[in-house]
């Protein structure tokens, strides 16, 4: 076996494979810890529409509690040298999250204020009867993107979503479907982004191409 | 049977000394201790960069039999006891059956006789089968040789049951070993919540879990002069609440 790639709701079960295993291993999504592909695609996305990350200021809106994405994307951007804001209700907000290097906003509106990029989590319907938040009317009006808000921000914001998108919760339809969202191009980048992962992790590109 | 412990450094906190010293033992009793003893053709034990102390007790120990012998049973715990230097250890509750009667208690004590290694001082149930609803006989249990109550692996979460038990437990002045979680907070958490829980996805368990439960009941030990016991403290919340209240009854007592 060459590669193994491996979703799971327990956090860890791909480095336990990975350690006991002589296939690669990819980690498709391993509860909420991290989702490398979603994170290598979210970078490469942001990269194609705004040429880099330094000193790009990005914000990371929704669950940061139990979503895997935001803290992949958090190492990811973080790393490239990106300002990272993370919006949520406070509930959602685990602790220690400032420790990553990113700043904590609860207001939606102020958090937008000049940022470049917009990466809006889906949010888990269950979450509203765990007492996370009142209902998801509350979460749409206090941190659901919609066209009002983006009015508000800068003309060129990127609007990303990893998908599938709750519409008219974190996001409604119509800022999806605007110019400005790159949700559609980010689909296709993870077919093209898992592709090259698969071709590089099985010796494609010589030898020194190989990850390890 | 006569031996002698040769070369050891001795730990002797009852003693207040520590340092180089032989000691002669004969059927089981300590008859001689001196810097060097000189036991003839006594057969000798070599402590030589070995530590030589009195037999430690393990307050906190689940010999999981009745009910878990495939993870432990009162012969191997006590077995093992003796192997790392403890010769006594405490038997907690949560057993299956629990040992909430009379006939656990002994049971128990009888199975540590038999075995003959450590001795155990078995734990008594403070609620029937651990419910936290009805209290189980501790006055059975205290007649036949229980030295504390327990519910250890959960917390008895009604106040006004655990106020009753403690009120009750008076009678016979032995102690309750607190496991204090508040089952809500701590929820299915599976480690600390902090940034490391945060990092690795995995749910947490706040001190908050820890400190609500170690106040609540700081709050009914005082109300009902019971002795109390805190097993297993984790939180700094926790530890400067004991601290605090520790001083207090400290200075009361010196005071009056």
């Amino acid at each position: 076996m060459d590669v193994i790639i491996i979703r799971h709701s327990l956090a860890g079960t791909p480095k336990l494979l990975a350690e006991s295993v002589r296939s690669h291993v990819i980690n498709a999504g391993d509860g909420a810890h991290e989702h490398p592909t979603q994170g290598l695609l979210d970078l490469f996305t942001i990269r194609e529409k705004k040429g880099g990350f330094n000193g790009l200021k990005v914000v990371l809106v929704g669950d940061a509690m139990h979503s895997r994405v935001i803290k992949t994307n958090i190492w990811g951007l973080t790393k490239l040298g990106a300002e990272v804001t993370v919006v949520a209700p406070p509930t959602l907000i685990p602790i220690g999250l400032e420790a990553m290097g990113v700043k904590v906003e609860r207001d939606l509106d102020k958090a937008l204020v000049g940022a470049d990029v917009v990466n809006i989590m889906r949010i888990q319907l269950e979450r509203q009867t765990k007492a996370y938040f009142p209902t998801l009317r509350e979460y749409s009006k206090l941190f659901g993107l919609n066209l009002e808000r983006l009015a508000k921000a800068k003309p060129d914001l990127l609007v990303m979503h990893p998908g599938p998108a709750n519409l008219g919760v974190e996001i409604s339809e119509e800022v999806s479907l605007n110019d400005q969202s790159a949700i559609t191009e980010q689909v296709t980048n993870g077919v093209a982004v898992r592709m090259a992962l698969l071709y590089l992790l099985t010796g494609g590109g010589g030898k020194d191409a190989v990850l390890h | 049977m006569r031996y002698c412990i040769k070369e050891g450094t001795i730990i002797d906190p009852g003693g207040g000394y520590i340092g180089a010293g032989d000691v002669l033992i004969e059927d089981g009793k300590i008859v001689a201790v001196e810097k060097t003893l000189n036991p003839g053709d006594t057969p000798i034990v070599s402590a030589k960069n070995k530590l030589v102390f009195p037999g430690l007790i393990d307050l906190h120990c689940h010999l999981r039999e009745p009910g878990r012998e495939d993870e432990e049973t009162i012969a191997t715990g006590t077995k093992a006891a003796v192997k790392g230097g403890f010769t006594a250890v405490t038997a907690m509750a949560n057993t299956n059956p629990v040992a909430d009667t009379a006939v656990a208690i002994e049971y128990v004590l009888k199975q540590a006789e038999m075995a003959g290694f450590a001795k155990v001082y078995p734990v008594g149930a403070v609620t029937k089968g651990l419910q936290g609803v009805e209290l189980a006989e501790m006055g059975e249990m205290a007649a036949v040789g229980a030295v504390a109550f327990s519910d250890d692996g959960k917390t008895i979460t009604n106040a006004a049951v655990f106020r009753t038990a403690l009120e009750y437990s008076n009678l016979f002045g032995l102690p309750m070993l607190l496991h204090e979680e508040d089952p809500n907070l701590a929820g299915d958490g599976v480690m600390h919540e902090g940034y490391w829980s945060t990092v690795l996805g995995l749910p947490g368990i706040p001190s908050l879990a820890e400190d609500i439960m170690t106040a609540r009941d700081l709050f009914l030990a005082e109300f009902t002069k019971a002795r109390i016991h805190f097993c297993h403290v984790s939180a700094k919340g926790s530890v400067a609440l004991i601290g605090a209240v520790n001083l207090e009854r400290t200075r009361a007592d010196s005071s009056g």
